[in-house]
């Protein structure tokens, strides 16, 4: 079985995350922006969970190597991901694949797979399995 | 139970899984999972039987450009039903 990278940290402390309760997603999606900036990539990438039918959970902007993140949905994301809770925590602190969650049926998938993917390959947390 | 309807663009067969890309009737894509073993282990029959008929499914309306409709669970990519009109 192949082994697929996890994604750094996107909280600050992940081992005090010990129930949902716990994780901030506000802070997850500022740390992603942080982590994403100075990238080539133009975008949105938006993640929507599952007990939220408003819109997304947040929403990431990526225009000249400057991301935003906002709470809104604005029209349609180059890719968007939509989970639980719990899926995103996992994934949030560095514990699960996107990959692996993706395959154990567990996330949904929407638009720019390639720029999805390149996206998570900025994303994977070094010294780990590199294949996404 | 989330319901997507579209045609097949493209069917991607692995060891471990197969998923479809999907051009809904939005002008949207989404990529969902017609099987996906979590471990080595290999299915059972009845499974097996299914994700080839899904995959049949999924051909026909890739090759013949018909319309299809997925079912599945809020959250997940793992299809639960193919309709092929």
């Amino acid at each position: 079985m192949k082994r697929y990278a996890k994604l750094v940290p996107l909280v600050r402390n992940p081992a005090a995350v010990k129930s949902l309760r716990d994780l901030n997603l506000d802070e997850a999606g500022k740390a992603l922006a942080k982590s994403l900036d100075q990238g080539r990539d133009e975008g949105s990438f938006e993640v929507h969970t599952v007990d939220n039918k408003t819109g997304a959970a947040w929403r990431l902007d990526m225009r000249s190597g400057k991301s935003a993140v906002s709470k809104e949905a604005a029209g349609k994301a180059h890719f968007a991901i939509k989970a639980s809770r719990a899926t995103l925590a996992e994934m949030a602190k560095g514990d699960l694949s996107p990959v692996d969650a993706y395959l154990a049926g567990r996330l949904e998938v929407h638009g720019d797979l390639d720029f999805g993917m390149r996206l998570f390959a900025r994303l994977a947390a070094r010294g780990g399995d590199k294949e996404l | 139970m989330p319901t997507i309807e579209g045609a097949i663009r493209s069917i991607n067969l692995f060891e471990t899984f197969c998923c479809v890309k999907v051009l809904k009737t939005d002008d949207s894509t989404q990529f969902l999972l017609l099987w996906s073993y979590g471990s080595a282990q290999e299915d059972n029959a009845r499974n097996r039987l299914l994700h080839g008929m899904y995959l049949s499914l999924a051909r026909d309306s890739f090759l013949n450009n018909r319309t299809v409709t997925l079912t599945h669970n809020d959250g997940s990519s793992l299809v639960t039903s193919i309709v092929v009109e």
